[in-house]
């Protein structure tokens, strides 16, 4: 470069630049539950009517503590009907949109709201003392007084079982798989997809788990049971996931 | 620290030499369950970039990919089960944000 500011980390990736607006905080809160079960320390909280739920350029980032898990699923309530041979009734904790589920010691699940620097309120505003780096158009880069996102990696995973080394504690998370079954006749069984897995203070997991429990099919002819032998897939898709630091 | 620069973060302040952020690159909107946009300003060669994707009608996202050769984006609906009642509704007003971290 022949002017300008640039910082790099011992990687030579740049921190501080000149050239496009870095993540910041932008808001934060704790999520209550609003559906529990059916295993201990299992947590629903519906995303889409709190301000956790993000919009425009902004992404949420879930703090996970060491050996809880999280998962994603878009759900609506209703779920199927004619001309359909099954209909899934009775989710455990599928009853919402938007909706993450968690496994946790503790209920609540504590959320950080991240957006480009120039979308942080008060951002490049004069504030009488600290450093603020301005790209050519006068667009607010970086400011000291902002609380700078601390990524850690980001990926794809999909049906393959994936271990991801980082000393990260909070996670962003978009999964599109769902499967159910296989469900014998009258009974019950887990809705499966993606979850992720905290496993240690220095690793995650990503796999295909239990994400949910209480689904069954019922023939909409007649309204009796049925069972689906094998376990076949709703929706057959990756996750992407970002890690970061809270 | 004795030298060097911190930064402020969540977890206080941390050595600028140990620190990775994320910046932004591009972002647009999309109100179709299908098609492709091309993004020039984006490059994930060397596996340090991100895709996101935020929906604003609660709706599921679409599956997408990314060809790093031509700069496109695609995007279509997962790949359901025609056997199975399908209980995501696709997202028709949706934002993809590229992120960068190098």
């Amino acid at each position: 470069m022949s002017y300008g500011v640039t910082i790099t980390n011992s990687q030579n990736h740049k921190v501080i630049q000149d050239g496009d607006p870095i993540y910041a905080l932008k808001r934060s809160g704790t999520l209550s539950p609003v559906k529990q079960g059916p295993e201990t320390g299992w947590y629903a909280y519906d995303v889409s009517v709190s301000s956790a739920e993000p919009t425009g350029t902004e992404e949420v980032f879930f703090k996970v503590n060491v050996g809880n898990w999280i998962a994603h699923k878009p759900f609506f309530s209703w779920l199927g009907g004619p001309p359909w041979q099954y209909q899934y009734y009775e989710p455990e904790l599928s009853q919402y949109n938007s909706l993450w589920n968690h496994s946790s010691n503790q209920s609540t699940l504590p959320y950080y709201v991240f957006d480009r620097m120039d979308n942080i309120p008060n951002a490049g505003n004069p504030s009488g003392y600290g450093m603020q780096v301005f790209n050519s158009n006068g667009t607010v880069c970086w400011d000291s007084n902002k609380v700078t996102n601390r990524v850690s990696r980001g990926g794809t995973v999909g049906s393959t079982s994936t271990n991801i080394s980082s000393t990260a504690n909070a996670i962003s998370l978009r999964s599109w798989q769902a499967a159910v079954g296989p469900i014998v006749n009258g009974n019950r069984n887990y809705l499966t997809g993606h979850v992720a897995t905290r496993t240690s203070t220095s690793a995650w997991n990503i796999a295909i788990g239990n994400q949910d429990w209480g689904w069954f099919a019922r023939s909409p002819s007649d309204g009796t049971t049925a069972q689906i032998p094998n376990s076949p897939y709703i929706n057959n898709a990756d996750a992407r996931y970002l890690l970061a630091y809270v | 620290m004795s030298y060097g620069m911190q930064l402020f973060t969540n977890q206080g302040l941390v050595d600028v030499a140990n620190i990775e952020v994320a910046r932004f690159v591009y972002t647009f909107s999309g109100t179709s369950t299908s098609g492709t946009h091309t993004v020039t300003a984006f490059d994930d060669s060397n596996g340090l970039g991100h895709i996101s994707c935020i929906t604003n009608d609660k709706k599921a996202p679409p599956q997408f990919s990314w060809n790093n050769s031509t700069k496109v984006l695609s995007w279509q609906a997962p790949n359901s089960n025609p056997n199975v009642p399908n209980i995501f509704q696709q997202s028709t007003s949706f934002r993809f944000v590229f992120w960068r971290f190098d």
